[in-house]
């Protein structure tokens, strides 16, 4: 535990020097140094931290409807062959499309505030996991059915004692990866429509020119992003302690 | 069927996959506390007629009758009959994320309903019966194979089967880790279990089979004691086999 701790403040460490040393060769208010940056974080925090709740929900309420949509129709869509033959290539034929592109369209549906983003954000994150998962359930032997069966188990106990543990690492690993393209999503969202949440405060500095205020949103950014995959790694290690 | 001493009657099975034909007309009887041994090579449908046994492939004609009841009628009911038929496949399958203990639990409560203390009683004995009392907090992924094995013929025997069906249960050990399975099985019979195998263990038949069925290409080509069958086999293909395996 110690060494574990260690080895984080090592890395924190590594990453502010290095983010330090970067800033002085770049010299430029682009890029300015940990510490300035503490000074205009102080500064900015009674807008920032409303919007980072703003960010965060939007981020949160995403992957969580995101997730609830996508395990129930792959692990449904994986178990009949027939759903899945008419299934499959769909997903495809969809998956590969980058859903940001359809963020002008929601906007013009959804309007500028919470529903857009949260829409967009989900369907991204709905793509990701039902693939991790649809091919969770399709790695599950049928051998490991057929062992339930014959102890007299039914469809139910399948599902529940062999389908979902077979599923909830995929859940974690693809809402893991999902955080980071989640994020870079919410950003473009916000940063183009709307006037509230960290990605319009990013760029409402940047076309103010006030870099050290912009790379204060950016920091509040990746923290959050930073929180979120942490919150995901230590509830896949809760849940899936078996691993 | 009025035999009572007949545990297993299998009465002209046949069992097809689409076009290709697996059992032909395999006809078994086996009597309560008695071990079958079925060998023969890969293909020759020993698996497929075990697995018609708990209906876990239906067969396509014949019959069989378990302790005088006819399961192929169409009126079965599957899971009462499950309940007193055990089964070990070559793959262990336990539940990766249950302790050895809770997974010989699990059916207990949920198919047999019985109460959780009472099913934790009988899965430390079933698990001190295989040699794995002192393991029953461990997950799957910390006992070997051979362990994981025992695990899962203890869970079968928790449910109290009549009759046991083991699917080359020591084909996916390493060789080093076959002999404790093997112990466990060869107790197992010679408690009384009655016990349908099917396995490559040339060794295990020799000594603990009752009877030997050789099977290929669907239809019991021979069957004998283990002297009969190993020593003075009638047929060119099973000492073919034999030879093969020697």
């Amino acid at each position: 535990m110690l060494s574990k701790v260690g080895g984080y403040v090592f890395a924190v460490a590594f990453i502010v020097a290095g983010w330090w040393i970067t800033a002085l060769a770049v010299n430029s208010p682009a890029l300015p140094t940990p510490a300035q940056t503490v000074e205009v974080l102080g500064s900015n925090m009674d807008v920032l931290i409303p919007f980072f709740w703003t960010s965060a929900y939007r981020v949160v309420a995403s992957l969580l409807i995101g997730t609830l949509l996508a395990v129930p129709i792959a692990q449904l869509c994986t178990r009949s062959r027939v759903l899945d033959r008419l299934f499959a290539p769909v997903l495809y034929l969809l998956y590969p499309i980058p859903k940001v592109v359809l963020l002008p369209i929601l906007l013009v549906l959804f309007g500028l505030a919470d529903a857009p983003k949260i829409v967009l954000i989900s369907l991204t994150v709905f793509f990701q996991v039902l693939v991790a998962v649809r091919d969770a359930v399709k790695a599950v032997p049928e051998s490991a059915l057929i062992s339930v069966r014959a102890l007299g188990g039914s469809a139910w106990d399948e599902y529940r004692h062999v389908y979902v543990p077979a599923t909830l690492p995929a859940v974690f690993t693809s809402l893991r990866i999902g955080v980071g393209t989640a994020i870079a999503v919410l950003f473009i969202a916000e940063a183009m429509a709307g006037s509230t949440g960290l990605g319009y405060f990013i760029m409402q500095s940047w076309s103010m020119v006030n870099y050290p205020r912009m790379f204060a949103g950016i920091i509040a950014l990746a923290l959050l992003g930073l929180v979120l995959y942490a919150i995901f790694d230590l509830l896949e290690r809760r849940l899936t302690r078996w691993r | 069927m009025a035999d009572s001493d007949i545990m297993v009657s299998i009465q002209h099975l046949s069992k097809s996959f689409g076009e290709t034909e697996v059992l032909r007309d395999v006809n078994v009887d086996v009597k309560r506390g008695e071990v079958v041994v079925v060998l023969g090579p890969s293909g020759s449908g020993k698996s497929t007629m075990l697995r018609c046994i708990n209906l876990l492939e239906k067969p396509t004609g014949g019959h069989i009758f378990i302790e005088g009841q006819e399961i192929t009628g169409p009126n079965t009911n599957v899971d009462k009959l499950r309940e007193h038929v055990g089964m070990v496949f070559q793959q262990f399958n336990l539940f990766p994320h249950l302790s050895a203990k809770k997974n010989v639990m699990l059916a207990q409560r949920k198919v047999l309903k019985r109460s959780a203390a009472e099913a934790e009683r009988i899965a430390i004995e079933q698990l001190s019966r295989v040699g794995l009392a002192d393991r029953a907090e461990f997950l799957p992924a910390q006992l070997s194979g051979g362990q994981q094995q025992r695990v899962a013929i203890a869970r079968a025997l928790a449910m109290d089967p009549h009759v046991m069906l083991f699917d080359e249960a020591t084909s996916a050990l390493d060789p080093e880790l076959v002999r404790g399975v093997l112990d466990v099985m060869r107790s197992l019979a010679e408690a009384g279990m009655t016990m349908v195998v099917v396995t490559h263990e040339m060794g295990f038949a020799r000594e603990v089979a009752d009877r030997v069925i050789f099977m290929e290409e669907g239809v019991i080509v021979e069957e004998g004691t283990p002297t009969e069958v190993f020593d003075h086999p009638k047929h060119d293909r099973t000492k073919d086999f034999l030879g093969h395996i020697k």
